[in-house]
């Protein structure tokens, strides 16, 4: 999936890829990352996810992972942007929110019955509030969010090189 | 050019924790929540996303290592099913013979580039996606049957055999 992530610095676009991630990607807390993972890289089933820019591959710029609860329901386990990149001094923007509008992209894809184009995650109690208003997302109960449909393809629609457009969309414009 | 104050705020998110407990009282409520929402949905919302979805599915397949081949034929199945469309009137619908059709989603006939373009203009998709599946499906089924007949050729080899 192509996401485009902003330098911070220089102002310049640089297109972006969002491919599942392998075992070499997978980073280290040593190297400053906050989450263990090369730890939940051990969980069964799970799906990782890593953003780099195209020109430069080999650096992990986000992580993301996903785990399908019971074949329907897609969960966002966790989502980190590189060290390099978090705080005042980060280098890209709009990494976090393109590994969400992906999360949300896959959520169409593997989200089943009632869960179809729903994203669920665990929010941080500090991040419920900026994750309604900057990205859309529903506070549910405790720290458990979503995103709806909606929600996700608005997320999509900014931070993902994509085309929405669907036959539905077409016939109503043509009627 | 001077760096904004704070950037990527809230790139970090989840609790860190690899497994969800779907015991949990608060995911029952998720899930209830959840479940609500999409009942309110419309019919038409409903439709649009499960286009969406078969969609997703396909460019992923495309985009990803599957596991087990997914034939053309089993794409175009599960766009009948989210429109409820009998596969005779599909058929019908895009000048098919019905014993051609079930022969492409049994995986015995391919998508052609007259049927991509009318799957295309159908579902709103690019043509070349269905062509791109049957390609990839080709390899993948050549690659399983003989990769080792392959495995010899290299650069390094080709050069030292021109030489």
């Amino acid at each position: 999936m192509q996401a485009v992530l902003r330098d911070v610095l220089s102002g310049n676009n640089h297109d972006a890829q969002i491919v599942v991630a392998q075992k070499q990607d997978i980073p280290y807390k040593k190297n400053g990352w906050q989450f263990t993972w090369r730890k939940l890289y051990r969980v069964e089933g799970a799906l990782f996810y890593k953003i780099a820019i195209q020109a430069t591959p080999e650096i992990v710029e986000g992580m993301l992972m996903l785990t399908l609860i019971n074949g329907e329901m897609l969960y966002l386990n966790n989502i980190e942007v590189a060290p390099h990149n978090f705080g005042s001094q980060g280098r890209y923007e709009h990494v976090a929110g393109s590994l969400l509008a992906f999360g949300c992209y896959k959520s169409f894809e593997l989200g089943r019955k009632h869960y179809l184009g729903f994203l669920s995650f665990d929010s941080k109690t500090e991040l419920i509030e900026l994750y309604e208003k900057k990205y859309g997302a529903t506070h549910a109960v405790g720290q458990k969010m979503f995103f709806d449909p909606n929600a996700g393809k608005a997320l999509m629609q900014k931070y993902l090189k994509i085309e929405l457009s669907t036959y539905h969309n077409e016939a109503k414009s043509s009627n | 050019m001077k760096q904004k104050a704070a950037i990527n705020t809230g790139g970090i998110n989840g609790l860190g924790e690899g497994l969800v407990n779907p015991n949990s009282s608060d995911f029952k409520d998720l899930q209830s929540i959840i479940q609500s929402f999409a009942e309110r949905q419309s019919e038409e919302e409903r439709l649009q996303n499960e286009l969406l979805s078969i969609r997703f599915q396909m460019e992923s397949y495309l985009a990803e290592a599957p596991m087990e081949i997914t034939r053309t034929g089993q794409f175009i199945e599960r766009f009948l099913k989210a429109i409820s469309v009998k596969k005779k009137d599909f058929a019908r619908y895009v000048n098919y013979e019905e014993s051609n059709l079930s022969a492409l989603l049994k995986g015995r006939r391919k998508v052609n580039i007259d049927l991509a373009m009318k799957l295309g203009q159908i579902f709103r998709l690019d043509p070349l996606i269905w062509l791109q599946i049957e390609t990839k499906n080709d390899l993948l089924q050549s690659v399983r049957a003989n990769e080792a007949a392959y495995t010899k050729y290299s650069l390094k080899d080709l050069l030292n055999k021109a030489g």
